[in-house]
């Protein structure tokens, strides 16, 4: 399949109701956001590598394959972070000539790095084990999206492939036009007209068709109609979420007693390492 | 249930034009009508009217009236409408909606509201109805065009209309795949037996099931209506005025009618044109030399050599296997293979945008691999399937500027444009937005901007693609004018008609071998050959099988056959 | 969401192709983010940043109907969490709440109003619906206050620009090509 990345399979992270996967790795991914230290993201990568081993057929080689392209993207917001951290500083780590490295700047920047890793860990595993359909499916169910809207939802995973291949079709027609410009940001705002143009204007005309093809097949016949898939909220389900909040406190609780957790939200003025009484 | 239409016009919103104009039809329960036309006449549009979404869901004014069985079409709900008559598109990716097959079939029902208890068993005989039970859970991406289109196909019948209506369904299918589809309707007629209303331009596959033929002309009104018979044998003349495609044998009786050698009897169908040559080519002593097929020319300078080429994507599979390939300049070739036989993967190593994986490819001479897209592409011009890809600019004249910047001066430059705008039929459309053309113009601007530096080498892939025969035709004709002034010509297909007609010689690609590479003429003669391939045969060409002349393989190949051997007899 | 309602089939369609569409740019753009963040950092990157606001201004000013903004930002969100996006199911929720400070401008226009100041407005609020959510998950406020401001600052021209002017740009360019015949953004006069 073209780009897709769902993993077809029966794993017990695949049999979640989709909706309440979704609420319960938001939760994991979003609890450790809220912190300031390098070990939260940490441990939370950690914890979406068992949990797609243990729940959900991947193992941890192929999650760190996934993660490797985003390293590059990580390292940059720690340096980021940590040149331009705000906050206070105590521990001088090493001198740069003019710039310094403090140990409070490091820990604030590897956390923000290691979120960033934290949120494509658990995103891409919610992506291989959720099957689109049932995704689709449940939100129409458990949070009552309008199937409109849900359709739009469809329309979008069919598009996706199909433009994929027109994007690559543009890109090579352009180089075989010798139409292609690298180079700094005014070529890149001329190369996106350039794509973007054949791209869309090809995308709305498949539209044109669709829209007329659902229609004959009475999709807007009625607000009355039935699904050959209704998704249900099980007691597995509901246990799921539970154990996941109940390890999220329990985590974070322990980092806090270790002295790990590091200052809540973004307060510049929380002391950071070693938080210790 | 049967299909009355009275008295019916359109015209869309916001447009003056009356589309249909006043036009009457029938099709009786279970019986299958072809309507015909040139492209534009509203053949479409009329379909749109049949399924109720015109008036319902397309705005436009509406006259006269749409009955299916004793319900009007206005009167109807979209509901009552959709289990009434049921529709099937020509673009295979854009009438599917859903992730997978099964889900799809499902569309249609959930939308009716149909108990979802009885959604599976209705699935699985909507499936089997099309021969796709195997593919129930497959994803619709990865489904072929031919699979998708019966798909469609199931989908529409799992909501049992008693009425089918088909938009040239098979329009954008390789041979193979057309086949399959057409199997699949004759199948339907025998066990389900709805009334059809079937779109079609490849006549000779569309002609067996058809009961009843209604032509509609350029203006929008009915020309002709009645059986086959009455329609081709009576009003031959005036259909192919109106750019109206006739069935081969048809075609052929009229070319021998105007070389001085009508047939005693206006044949439609093969089998019919069989029995009418069939004894006229015993009672015609063979001509004093029979047209041996010429070898290709051997010596002469090659414009591309492709040696031991092998392809694939990084960790995929193998595309292209151990590739040889010679093309000689001046060559006019037809490189032809189903779907996924690798036939874009081999056109895109001769202009760099893919590099094989082992062995080599010259073009004129010069290794491709020392060479970047664009010095290769002063050399070769690529005309890509949909010509939209290759528009850089929001003007006509821009897009030929653009292909001929920084070679001649301001003067030269602009002389060149108009030149080429002149020659490709443009030069009314110079301030016209590349998009908003027609698709035949589209069509001749892209390869425009593909010549005009002059290229010694052109290909093109797949450039009749979804187009209507008429600008497939005059497509032709500009790529012969090209030809004729030493261009080298390398033309991507999978239509067989054209490669008959037009092509000198042909490279068949199969599963990333080239199968067979020679004369376009002895291809016909290795039924074995086209089958393995996934090819099919023209419909002159199978005919001359039939009557045990494989040597006759286009219109003017029959011609010829046919005129020598009366000269002959008669001088 | 009864809103939906009104929505004909074809817009729907528009919307999520659009939205794809763009999507898929945002990922071609993405690559190019991944590949310059160490070099350049983070401020000058957020001058591009713009480019990510663009689509709830593109869809409402084809479409011009209330929830276009909205629907439209979740589904090119929708489109990065499918294609493997690093942000993944956090780029829907970013998705959803710049969608939101877009939507705020055109329903305070009643839906009526699409020239190219509410685009505007409309791709500023945007940015900086996104700046109150990328402060939480990021963390801005650890960073020293000049850098505060300067990250919060250099995205209005962004949006001014690469939302709000080349929305209208792609548009108006789109209209030129035919394809948008039949929409809101083709006919002079609208009933609503």
């Amino acid at each position: 399949m073209s780009g897709q990345l769902y993993l077809e399979g029966d794993s017990p992270l695949h049999r979640l109701n989709p909706a309440v996967k979704l609420g319960a790795f938001s939760v994991l991914m979003i609890a450790p956001a809220l912190f300031l230290s390098p070990a939260a993201p940490a441990a939370f990568i950690g914890l979406s590598l068992l949990l797609g081993w243990g729940l959900g057929g991947i193992s941890p080689a192929m999650m760190l394959r996934r993660l490797a392209p985003f390293l590059l993207l990580a390292t940059g917001l720690v340096i980021f972070n940590t040149l331009l951290y705000g906050g206070p500083r105590a521990t001088l780590l090493l001198r740069l000539g003019p710039v310094g490295i403090w140990a409070e700047a490091l820990a604030v920047g590897a956390s923000i790095g290691l979120r960033l890793l934290c949120f494509a860990s658990f995103s891409a595993l919610f992506v291989w084990t959720t099957d689109p359909t049932l995704l689709v499916a449940s939100l129409m169910h458990q949070l009552r999206l309008p199937y409109r809207l849900a359709y739009a939802m469809f329309a979008a995973y069919r598009f996706l492939p199909l433009l994929r291949r027109e994007l690559d079709n543009i890109r090579a027609a352009h180089r075989v036009r010798g139409a292609f410009v690298a180079g700094g940001p005014a070529s890149w705002l001329e190369r996106s007209r350039r794509y973007g143009i054949p791209l869309l204007a090809n995308a709305i005309r498949q539209t044109e068709r669709m829209a007329v093809a659902m229609d004959a097949r009475g999709f807007s016949a009625s607000m009355h109609r039935t699904s050959y898939f209704r998704p249900h909220v099980r007691a597995g389900d509901i246990l799921f979420l539970g154990v996941a909040c109940l390890a999220t406190a329990a985590i974070l609780f322990g980092l806090a007693q270790w002295g790990l957790l590091g200052g809540f939200l973004a307060g510049p003025a929380e002391s950071l390492v070693g938080g210790a009484p | 249930m049967p299909v009355r239409v009275t008295g019916l016009s359109f015209r869309y919103a916001a447009s003056p034009r009356w589309v249909l104009r006043d036009v009457d039809l029938t099709a009786h329960a279970g019986e299958t009508l072809l309507l015909l036309g040139p492209s534009g006449c509203g053949k479409s549009t009329l379909a749109l009217c049949l399924n109720g979404l015109i008036p319902a869901a397309i705005a436009g004014e509406m006259l006269g009236e749409v009955w299916v069985g004793e319900h009007s079409t206005r009167a109807a709900s979209a509901a009552q409408l959709c289990q009434m008559v049921g529709e099937v598109f020509q673009d295979p990716e854009t009438q599917l909606i859903m992730p997978r097959a099964d889900e799809e079939v499902a569309f249609g029902l959930e939308n009716l509201a149909v108990p979802a208890h009885e959604m599976p068993e209705r699935i699985a005989e909507a499936l089997a109805e099309v021969g796709m039970l195997g593919q129930r859970r497959a994803w619709v991406d990865a489904l072929s065009g031919g699979q998708k289109q019966r798909l469609a196909l199931a989908a529409v019948l799992a909501l049992r209309p008693s009425v089918l209506v088909l938009d040239e369904p098979t329009a954008n299918l390789d041979p193979a795949a057309t086949t399959a589809f057409f199997e699949t309707l004759r199948r339907l007629r025998t066990t389900v037996g709805p009334t059809i209303v079937l779109i079609e331009h490849r006549l000779d596959t569309a002609l067996p099931l058809a009961d009843r033929v209604v032509a509609l002309d350029q203006a929008g009104t009915v020309m002709a209506a009645g059986t086959p018979q009455a329609v081709f044998s009576g009003h031959a003349e005036a259909l192919a005025q109106q750019g109206v495609w006739l069935p081969a044998a048809c075609r052929l009786a009229r070319a021998l009618a105007a070389a001085g050698r009508p047939l005693p009897a206006c044949p439609i169908s093969l089998a019919e044109a069989t029995s009418v040559l069939g004894p006229l080519l015993a009672a015609t002593p063979d001509p004093p030399e029979i047209p041996p097929a010429e070898p290709l020319p051997a010596g002469a300078e090659n414009a591309i050599e492709v040696e031991e080429v092998e392809f694939a994507h990084a960790g995929g599979p193998p595309i292209l296997r151990q590739v040889n390939f010679h093309l000689r300049r001046g060559a006019f070739c037809a490189l032809v293979g189903g779907n996924g036989a690798g036939k874009t993967t081999l056109a895109r190593q001769l202009i760099g945008l893919l590099r094989p994986t082992r062995g080599r490819i010259r073009v004129l001479g010069r290794d491709v691999q020392r060479l970047s897209i664009s010095e290769l592409g002063k050399q070769v011009g690529y005309v890509f399937q949909n010509p939209e890809h290759q528009f850089v600019s929001e003007r006509v004249a821009d897009e030929l500027a653009f292909s001929l910047r920084g070679r001649w001066g301001m003067a030269e430059t602009r002389r060149r444009a108009e030149q080429l705008l002149h020659v490709f039929g443009l030069e009314d459309y110079a301030d016209a937005n590349p998009f908003a053309l027609s698709q035949g113009q589209k069509r001749r601007l892209s390869v425009a901007t593909m010549v005009a530096l002059e290229q010694p080498i052109l290909i093109l892939d797949e450039p009749t693609f979804g187009q209507d025969q008429r600008t497939a035709a005059a497509l032709m004709e500009l790529l012969r004018d090209l030809h004729a002034r030493g261009t080298t010509i390398l033309l991507i297909t999978h239509d067989m008609e054209l490669v008959a007609e037009h092509a000198q010689e042909v490279a068949v690609i199969w599963d990333g071998w080239i199968l067979y590479h020679g004369p376009t003429r002895d291809l016909f003669r290795r039924p074995n050959l086209l089958q393995q391939a996934a090819l099919g045969m023209p419909p002159l060409a199978r005919l001359g099988q039939w009557v045990g002349h494989p040597e006759l393989v286009t219109l003017r190949d029959w011609i010829r056959r046919l005129q020598a051997g009366f000269n002959y007899a008669g001088g | 969401m009864n809103a939906l309602r009104s929505w004909t089939t074809r817009e729907l369609m528009v919307t999520a192709a659009i939205a794809v569409a763009v999507g898929l740019l945002y990922m071609a753009y993405s690559s190019l983010y991944l590949a310059l963040t160490p070099l350049l950092g983070q401020v000058g990157i957020m001058l591009a940043l713009g480019f990510y606001y663009l689509i709830g201004v593109l869809v409402p000013y084809i479409v011009r109907r209330p929830g276009a903004a909205l629907l439209a930002s979740f589904l090119a969100a929708f489109t990065e969490m499918l294609a493997g996006s690093p942000f993944g199911i956090m780029a829907v929720w970013a998705g959803l709440i710049q969608g939101l400070g877009a939507e705020i401008v055109f329903a305070a226009r009643r839906w009526q109003d699409y020239r190219l100041g509410v685009l505007m407005a409309a791709a500023v609020l945007s940015g900086m619906f996104a700046f109150v959510y990328e402060y939480f998950l990021f963390s801005y406020g650890a960073l020293a206050l000049p850098v505060q401001a300067g990250l919060f600052l250099v995205r209005i021209p962004s949006a001014l620009v690469l939302a709000g002017w080349l929305g209208k740009v792609l548009g108006d360019a789109l209209v030129r090509t035919g394809v948008l015949r039949g929409l809101a953004i083709t006919q002079t006069e609208r009933t609503v």
